[in-house]
């Protein structure tokens, strides 16, 4: 499962969905012709517990969602995450602001044997100030494409590829050490 | 917010287990007792914007997107306003389909609040650590089995709400005059498996609760302590014979004694329903038009209302199911009707909960609901159309005025949070006075005043689902020369 997170008419928010859109456009077709019924492009605009229902029963996850740039990192980079990265990152477990880690261990814990094994997350880095509209800005776009083709050479089985959208690199901050930020 | 002068603030920002993003502070005087609470909504602005000149009929998959937790309930409002702007009545088959779908979104939506958000306030209770105060603590003190059946039930209601609305999350089968696809005989009988299922696990819910809430005895105190009851109004849409109804029908508001006051079409609300701003809060706070704004203060002739479940139960006079009227009648054997206790609405909700379980094992077993007879197709844009239902949380008004043209020229929302600002700020402000002395504040205690308002289950047009940056919850107390005496943290 592919799943795109986020709300299309909220500005950048709605990039995770963007980006799968993209990436259906660019593989959707030769998925369908080599009659690929493993891999399923989903975009849901929900809590996180509400994600978590999409997620039942697959073997492997990526999730693409936003997350909020900051002095760590840069409007339009892109964070290679596990669950496991962002525990301690979000509020306490509550039904609309349950945190994606919490939300992921509630069912995993739960529904035992049910959820994917392997989940990763691109975490697109946006401007937290979000307006109503069905337009991403130029970073957030450049950034879905970035990822789109990124997971669309490894699901037609090209392999990771490790370069093709790193860009400059520049200084992590040390709390993010460990986490590969692609920019 | 700080205040001048010798008073104390103690924030809490954001609050936890609420939808969207709030700020709680509260002012202390010198002695450390509280002097008065806000509950500031921090709302994402723009929306009606957006919208204009967009087309009527998009409407209803656009409002969906305000919020990711009660989107059915905009699909619904916006459908009837799409439908009064055309002045077309959906056919009888397309008004079972679209209330079958939304009997499974509010099963749905009604556990995953008892369960997430207010169970876990009980068991394992207000003092608990905050890693433990979750439904995980939940599943660690009830039993993982508790879990699993919970997750069926959620599950069973997405998959109907899927086969119904499209998608599970946002649907997108209503139409003006109708409904977009039939429902098939072999959906129906798969529906109504799911169903009974949820209509059972609905009935076990309410014997959870009588067990762990009312057969307690600090926990049915709650329910009837002075600290949590604001003596308003109450405003619900009632069906025939002042029914319970989530639907169709007009909206009646009782006075804190329970004597009816107004009744009116949901197209008239603008004639019965009026808006007060405060330059605190972006958000604006409704009263009765007949009654008045006189402030944040409750008792007859205070033109203060709420909505959402104990709201609809001290509007009503019935509910049409037959379990779900037996539970009604064994809260108001226990409790005074009209109830005012804030707490009460966790009771309210969890009948509901059984009422809509009820309703829509009623409508799937119907087998006219597969006939195919699913739209009245419409002619023209007329002009103006108001949609009312009953959300989970309380009466939603979406009012679209539109231009020849079938757009939008002129758009209102009024959402249940809106309705209920004013009863929710003096909700925290008295269980603040009650639990804050001489300035003590522990994280139990903050937990216990963010309880008094979970209650009425605020949704905070939260429509973002941006990954949480690093923003921990801190409490900071400061003495009246604004040095910081205490933090506590949440993070």
């Amino acid at each position: 499962m592919v799943l795109g997170i986020g709300n299309p008419i909220l500005g950048d928010d709605g990039v995770g969905p963007r980006a799968v859109e993209m990436l259906r456009e660019e593989i959707g077709d030769r998925l369908r012709r080599r009659g690929d019924a493993d891999v399923e492009l989903k975009e849901v605009c929900s809590g996180n517990l509400g994600a978590m229902e999409e997620l039942i029963g697959c073997d492997e996850a990526i999730i693409i969602d936003s997350i909020s740039a900051g002095p760590a990192i840069r409007e339009g980079e892109v964070l290679e995450l596990t669950p496991d990265a962002l525990i301690g990152h979000g509020p306490p477990l509550n039904a609309h602001m349950a945190d994606f880690a919490s939300s992921y261990e509630l069912y995993r814990s739960v529904f035992k044997g049910e959820m994917p094994a392997r989940v990763r997350i691109y975490a697109i880095a946006i401007k937290g100030d979000l307006r109503f509209s069905d337009r991403l800005s130029r970073e957030a776009e450049d950034a879905a494409r970035r990822v789109a083709s990124k997971i669309s050479r490894e699901l037609l089985g090209d392999g990771p590829d490790g370069g093709a959208i790193h860009g400059h690199r520049g200084r992590r901050s040390r709390s993010l050490e460990g986490i590969p930020i692609i920019r | 917010m700080r205040a001048m002068g010798p008073e104390r603030e103690i924030e809490i920002y954001p609050a936890s287990r609420l939808e969207g993003h709030a700020k709680i502070s509260i002012f202390l005087d010198e002695k450390g007792a509280v002097k008065d609470a806000f509950f500031q909504i921090l709302e994402l602005r723009g929306f009606e914007e957006f919208c204009k000149g967009r087309l009527v009929e998009e409407m209803p998959r656009i409002t969906p997107r305000i919020c990711g937790v009660c989107p059915w309930a905009h699909h619904l409002a916006s459908a009837k306003a799409a439908d009064a702007v055309y002045g077309v009545e959906p056919t009888e088959t397309a008004e079972k389909v679209r209330e079958m779908g939304y009997s499974a979104f509010f099963v749905h939506d009604h556990l995953l609040h008892f369960y997430l958000l207010a169970l876990p306030d009980f068991i394992p209770g207000p003092r608990a650590p905050p890693a433990e105060r979750n439904v995980v603590g939940l599943l660690n003190k009830v039993g993982q089995e508790l879990g699993g059946k919970l997750l069926k039930a959620f599950g069973y209601a997405h998959e109907i709400q899927e086969i119904v609305g499209g998608r599970s999350t946002h649907p997108v089968f209503c139409l003006p005059g109708g409904v977009s696809r039939p429902i098939s005989e072999e959906e129906r009988a798969k529906i109504g498996a799911m169903a009974r299922y949820l209509l059972e696990f609905s009935e076990s819910t309410l014997e959870l609760f009588k067990k762990v809430l009312l057969k307690d005895e600090k926990y049915s105190k709650m329910i009837i302590e002075d600290k949590n009851v604001n003596r308003v109004n109450s405003l619900a849409m009632v069906g025939e014979g002042d029914s319970l109804s989530l639907l169709r029908g007009r909206l009646k508001a009782v006075d804190p004694d329970g004597r009816a006051i107004d009744i009116f079409e949901p197209k008239d609300y603008l004639d019965h329903i009026s808006e007060h701003v405060e330059p605190w809060t972006y958000s604006k706070f409704t009263f009765l038009k007949p009654l008045g704004w006189r402030g944040l203060v409750d008792g007859k002739g205070s033109g203060v209302y709420r909505v959402g479940p104990l709201a609809r139960f001290n509007a009503i006079e019935r509910i049409p199911t037959p379990r779900a009227q037996g539970a009604f009648e064994e809260m108001f054997e226990a409790l005074e009707k009209p109830c005012h206790s804030t707490f009460a609405y966790h009771w309210a909700r969890v009948i509901e909960t059984l009422y809509a379980a009820e309703r829509l094992l009623e409508l799937i077993e119907d087998p006219s609901i597969a006939n195919g007879d699913i739209r009245n197709i419409p002619g023209g844009a007329l002009g103006r159309g108001v949609g009312a239902v009953e959300a989970p949380r309380g009466t939603l008004i979406h009012d679209y005025t539109s231009d020849g043209d079938g757009r939008i020229r002129e758009l209102n929302l009024i959402v249940p949070t809106t309705h209920n600002n004013s009863v929710i700020c003096m909700s925290v402000r008295n269980a603040a006075r009650d639990l804050i002395k001489a300035g003590s504040v522990d994280d139990g205690l903050l937990n216990e005043v963010e309880m008094a308002f979970r209650a009425y289950d605020p949704c905070l047009a939260c429509a973002t689902h941006t990954l949480p940056g690093q923003l921990p919850l801190k409490v900071s107390i400061f003495d009246s020369q604004g040095a910081l005496l205490k933090e506590v943290s949440r993070s």
